[in-house]
């Protein structure tokens, strides 16, 4: 998988732009970082799953943006053989974070290769944004501003 | 990212981008410097006059690690120029070696925020330049004057065990917003409900904006070659520590120039612009030292146990034989920069060999890249420090590799976010108003 | 290092809390101060150059070290050290009937499955950290005054014990923690249960802004009770930076920290310092140049002139690397001692000085170690109606203070009720076990094997719907002296230096345990008020577990560790006077929370910084 077909597929499944997670001016190559993950060693994924995942994303990353999601949903996350891999590379736009993948990430099993990618990957973490928030422990907020409703994101 | 030749993008932006970029047939108006009668003509494409924002290239040729970079670090080049120009009129930037700066006739903090709490002179250059008073000992992100601050971060002590010193002034911009809606006192800050919203330099308008520089000295001793600093005569203040049998007193010494922020309100970056310069034989690059250089605050046989540590307490400058920082800089100096550094040196030696000013270097520019994005605007570089101002705050080494962490590694737009007045409102970007004190009754 | 050959005015075992507030104290009357500091250094906070070549912490590393953290614990800014090894909240699990033989001939190994060695039946659920500033680094800030009847159990509610002063003897003592601690809060919003103040105090900053979540439950809550309690809203005095007040004197009150960004990260660690830690006040100690700071010294014998009865030297043992060796035995020695170890260190330093005093030092009464206390914890979780956007601000800013004080404590135990910003963080591991449910929900069979979540706009929809209407209650619950209850250096486990590890023994009386019942019930009522969807259930940290009439209830710790030593009115039932000079040795003083006769309800670090400085003033009257 190509960091372009990263982008547009982890665009696909987050539901933000590609320009919001690999804007043009791009001060912390966030979208760069996360993409190593795909390409650690230790991360052990399995290279057919990759194959597969990017090869069934190429297939339909041209589909119209009105149907795809739907596209997205039957060919990616209802497949069994590449959803969890699609699920990681989610979770790693939403926390900065990549589980193990032999695991479902809510068992809490040990030993397992869970890692939080790095500081700037947890600090762009989409969740706390999502929700009006700012990563615990990184507020760019001035004195006395949850006092005030904060702007969500919009959802397309 | 394929590397753009980013010289020949620049034709036409300020006045150095210009010079830079030029064939011969193509020069700015050069300048000329004389010396009151002496017959010697000095030519330099350095201009006195400061840039009022950042010019950059049309945007399709805008790339954020290189055009718009050099675009940025030509702002601060431009500024660093007009600032040091020497405030005696007629003369060239280093024509003579070293000279008074038009910075040093600037506001200190100390004659805008008065111990009084009153209104402060008018603005009047002449008299601004008479006193030269360091008595701050510690840099902390605020920048406080009282020595004993708990926020303090460690004094920088250099080869001799001397303490640096360091300073802050503002332009006459700044100034007049200040003394116009009373932020000079603790009472005029809290009864402010307005937000304080300093004036933005502006290249449409031509109008300047609020400008603020924090100098950090070094007191001139063995093993410094004083014709490598810019230099003032200065009076140094030590404060009591009784317990050691430390007096309070004050005396003169020379001092030499080692580090310049220049912060600069524009409209393009309302959360500033950050320049910061050192004098290049401050520190070594980590893990770069150069065998056998006498560095200001790395000495080679001291080893890196204690690298970028902050100092044995009790911290008082007058204890003597105490251990010097031993100071790496942790982010080298971008090449681009690096480049963009030598390209103006040679300007400076071109104007007289023993130009000091050849001995300062840019050590980065921050700006915000997304200015509505957020409070802080999305800042790029994400980290910058300078040896001299955030010593202890530049990342840490792990494991023998470099090591950031948002929010405590040193981001001038991050920290400086974090500023308010008395009155506990967002301060614009400037710690200074936290130095006002109370109107004395 | 040896620094045997030097007399101090005083010796401090412990750089936390009281360590440092008396260090910064004795230090300003220019007495000569040694600390003594089991954990590492703090960068800057160093007076022996050789220290450099030490382990040193500092904000940025802790930092890195918490982004870095899979499972953002109150300990996960501060690693392990085998050396001065410190309890994790990851640790606590039920404890087995009989408790099952701890394996601990591997020290490392059996440290990194938790520190104490805990007897039950119920695990003690509270920890703490030891370096330099010591648990201040992930207090949450709260600074609460204790009420006139917390001090007079006995006399007004014929439970446990009375302390040896009164509200009125610590008032002046709490003006000055507020002070150095730098707390923000509103005077006539505090005036509450018989509080008060001297004439014109004002806290030195003003009360930090409510959160959204504060102000929706105040409107609902106003006007509610719960067993005869009010349930209003009010702010919290937090040590963390407001607005600078102008101080009864007419000057402006300033610490020259930046004001509080709501990074909502105060436990575990606060990234710019706003809020205020002992560093802080350790700093000002060591730039008056009377203090000499030892870290990485484990204090493990206290030993006594056997003519006088009094103090004569402190052994300590040193380490170079947090997982080496010792390297070296040596004795500090000074006119006073203080010890300041936290209340189960302190206690196990006491108990283990057992060579010269069979049960230890300063322990006549049989008291060292034993009434060890807690706020256990109740936590009531639940979705609002309509978005309250949590994850916002400092992690507690309002509390419930109506049931902290009523003639039903003749009864059970009251509380305080906190009310959290930080969504299901704490009970539920937000955001991250709830968007895994979304995402990847965890199979019926619990394998790691593929199951099919959403994605896209639907989760962002999802999360923008859940998440902003999060929050969480937390029951801070008096717990009264216990013979049950106890600390003991273990016989068979030791740390990587060989110092005793702590036995707990731990459980809960019926107060208590009517409390946490009530605490249920309260939660209902509140719930109910404010329209919420009550999910409390099985929070994450589940090992608190226990059953009272017949219903599960889940206590948490609140990393309020008291009563090991306290102070009380003779030498027979408790260890110090009201001075927190031991009854059995005129120059030693021991000074922390486990010098809490009762615990009341308020969070007790501002109670204890008040100690601090009433000890301070009694040693220097002393010389």
């Amino acid at each position: 998988m190509t960091l372009d077909e990263f982008v547009s597929l982890s665009s696909a499944l987050t539901g933000y732009p590609a320009s919001t997670l690999k804007p043009a001016r791009d001060t912390q190559m966030i979208a760069q970082t996360l993409y190593e993950q795909l390409n650690l060693p230790s991360n052990n994924i399995p290279s057919a799953q990759l194959d597969l995942l990017t090869l069934v994303w190429n297939q339909i990353s041209g589909t119209p943006p009105p149907q795809l999601e739907a596209a997205v949903k039957e060919k990616i996350i209802d497949n069994l053989a590449i959803t969890r891999l699609a699920q990681n590379i989610i979770y790693l736009w939403f926390f900065g974070i990549w589980y193990d993948l032999s695991k479902n990430p809510a068992s809490f099993t040990s030993p397992n290769i869970d890692h939080v990618v790095s500081p700037l990957a947890y600090k762009n973490g989409l969740v706390w944004g999502e929700m009006g928030a700012h990563p615990m422990g990184f507020s760019t907020g001035v004195f006395g501003y949850w006092e005030n409703v904060p702007q969500l994101p919009a959802i397309n | 990212m394929k590397k753009i030749n980013i010289i020949t993008l620049l034709i036409g932006f300020g006045a150095l981008a210009a010079y830079l970029s030029s064939s011969s047939c193509h020069n700015p108006k050069p300048l000329t410097g004389s010396n009151n009668g002496d017959s010697t003509h000095v030519t330099t494409p350095l201009s006195p006059v400061m840039p009022f924002d950042v010019t950059l290239p049309p945007p399709p040729q805008r790339v954020l690690e290189t055009t718009v970079r050099r675009g940025f670090d030509l702002f601060s080049w431009d500024s660093f120029i007009a600032l040091c120009w020497p405030s005696k009129s007629g003369q060239v930037i280093g024509q003579f070696g070293d000279n008074a700066t038009v910075w040093e006739t600037y506001k200190k903090n100390y004659q805008v925020f008065l111990d009084s709490g009153q209104k402060p002179q008018p603005w009047d250059i002449g008299s601004q330049t008479k006193e030269i008073f360091l008595s701050q000992i510690g840099k902390t992100p605020p920048e406080m004057t009282a020595i004993f601050q708990p926020f303090l971060t460690g004094p920088l002590i250099d080869q001799n065990g001397q303490y640096c010193r360091f300073e802050i002034a503002m332009n006459r911009e700044m100034f007049e917003y200040i003394n116009q809606h009373t932020l000079y006192n603790i009472e005029g800050q809290r009864s402010f409900t307005d937000t304080v919203i300093f004036p933005e330099g502006n290249n449409a308008t031509k109008k300047y904006g609020a400008v603020m520089v924090k100098a950090s000295w070094k007191i001139l001793g063995a093993g410094d070659d004083t014709s490598r600093f810019h230099k003032v005569k200065a009076i140094i203040h030590i404060a009591a520590l009784p317990s050691r049998g430390i007096k309070d007193t004050s005396y003169e010494a020379w001092v030499g120039l080692v580090g310049l922020h220049i912060g600069t309100k524009t409209v393009t970056s309302p959360q500033w612009i950050w320049s910061t310069f050192e004098q290049v034989d401050n520190v070594p690059d980590f893990g770069k030292v150069e065998k056998g250089k006498h560095y200001n605050f790395y000495n080679e046989a001291a080893g890196d146990k204690a690298l970028n540590k902050a100092p044995v307490q009790p911290w008082n400058p007058g204890i003597k034989g105490q251990i010097p920082s031993q100071v790496a800089r942790l982010t080298p100096i971008y090449t681009g920069t690096q480049a963009l550094n030598d390209s103006i040196h040679k300007l400076l030696v071109a104007i007289n060999p023993r130009n000091v000013w050849q001995y300062y270097e840019l050590v980065g520019t921050q700006w915000p890249v997304h200015p509505a994005q957020s409070n802080t605007g999305d800042p790029f570089p994400v980290y910058m420090a300078n040896a001299t101002l955030e010593t202890y705050d530049q990342g840490t080494i792990k494991d023998g590799k470099v090591v950031y962490v948002p929010g405590v590694t040193s981001s001038c737009i991050d920290c400086h976010n974090g500023s308010t007045t008395w009155g506990g409102r967002p301060a614009d970007f400037t710690y200074l108003l936290k130095t006002a004190k109370a109107v004395k009754k | 290092m040896d620094n045997s050959t030097k007399q101090y005015d005083v010796v401090i075992v412990g750089g936390g809390w009281a360590g440092s507030l008396l260090a910064y104290k004795l230090s300003s009357a220019n007495k000569k101060v040694l600390v003594l500091e089991a954990g590492i250094a703090i960068d800057g906070l160093i007076t022996n150059p050789d220290e450099n070549q030490l382990e040193t912490g500092s904000r940025a590393e802790f930092m890195d070290d918490f982004f870095m953290a899979m499972a953002k614990t109150p300990e996960s800014p501060y690693v392990q050290n085998y050396n001065a090894p410190r309890p994790a909240v990851l640790d606590i699990r039920p404890v087995t009937s009989p408790p099952a033989p701890e394996d601990c001939a591997d020290p490392i190994k059996s440290i990194n499955n938790g520190y104490f060695i805990q007897k039950g039946p119920i695990p003690f659920g509270s920890t703490y950290e030891r370096r330099g500033g010591g648990t201040s680094w992930h207090w949450l800030g709260t600074s609460l005054r204790m009420m006139p009847n917390d001090f007079k159990m006995k006399s007004v509610y014929n439970k446990a014990v009375d302390w040896p002063l009164t509200y009125e003897d610590l008032s002046n003592y709490y003006d000055e923690a507020e002070f150095e601690i730098g707390v923000s809060a509103d005077v006539d919003e505090q005036k509450i249960h018989g509080i008060t103040f001297s004439d014109g105090y004002v806290y030195p900053m003003a009360k930090i802004p409510p959160t959204i979540l504060d102000n929706t439950m105040d409107k609902a809550l106003a006007n509610v009770t719960f067993d005869g309690s009010s349930l209003k809203v009010t702010g919290t005095p937090a040590g963390r930076n407001g607005v600078p007040n102008q101080l009864k004197d007419g000057s402006f009150y300033d610490n020259g920290r930046r004001q509080c960004q709501g990074n909502t990260n105060c436990t575990p660690i606060c990234p710019i310092q706003a809020k205020y830690d002992a560093t802080i006040s350790m700093a000002k100690a060591l730039m008056t140049g009377n203090v000499d700071i030892i870290y990485q010294a484990v204090a493990f014998n206290i030993t006594i002139d056997e003519a006088t009865k009094e103090v004569n030297g402190v052994e300590y043992k040193t380490y170079d690397k947090i997982d080496g060796p010792s390297t070296g035995t040596f004795t500090a020695t000074g006119t006073k001692y203080v010890i300041a170890a936290h209340a189960i260190e302190a206690a196990k330093l006491l108990l283990m000085s057992n060579k010269q005093l069979p049960n230890g030092v300063a322990n006549h009464s049989l008291q060292v170690g034993k009434n060890l206390m807690d706020h256990p914890m109740y936590l009531g979780w639940g979705l609002m109606p309509k978005p309250v956007y949590p994850f916002r601000g400092p992690l507690s800013t309002s509390g419930i203070e109506g049931p902290r004080d009523g003639a039903f404590r003749s009864e059970r135990a009251s509380f305080r009720i906190e009310i959290g910003n930080e969504g299901w963080n704490w009970p539920a591991g937000a955001p991250y076990n709830q968007v895994i449910d979304m995402v990847s929900p965890l199979p019926p069979d619990k394998s790691g094997k593929p199951t099919i979540g959403i994605f896209g706009s639907q989760l962002r929809k999802n999360i923008q719907s859940v998440f902003t209407r999060q929050f969480r209650i937390g029951f801070l619950i008096e717990q009264l002296p216990d013979d049950n209850c106890y600390i003991v250096p273990s016989k068979t486990c030791v740390d990587n230096l060989g110092v005793p590890r702590p036995e707990i023994h731990y459980s809960f009386d019926n107060y208590t345990m009517e409390g946490f019942k009530a605490a249920a019930a309260a939660t209902e009522t509140i719930f109910k008020a404010v329209d919420a969807d009550n999910k409390t259930g099985i929070p994450v940290g589940d090992g608190g577990v226990f059953t009272y009439e017949g219903v599960k209830y889940y206590s948490q710790g609140a990393g309020h560790v008291m009563g090991t030593h306290r102070m009380g009115f003779t030498n027979e039932d408790s260890v110090t006077d009201a001075n927190m000079k031991s009854w059995d040795h005129d120059n030693l003083y021991l000074v922390g929370c486990g010098s809490f006769p009762t615990t009341a309800t308020s969070n007790p670090t501002l109670t204890m910084a008040a100690l601090t400085f009433k000890a301070a003033d009694a040693i220097l009257k002393s010389f």
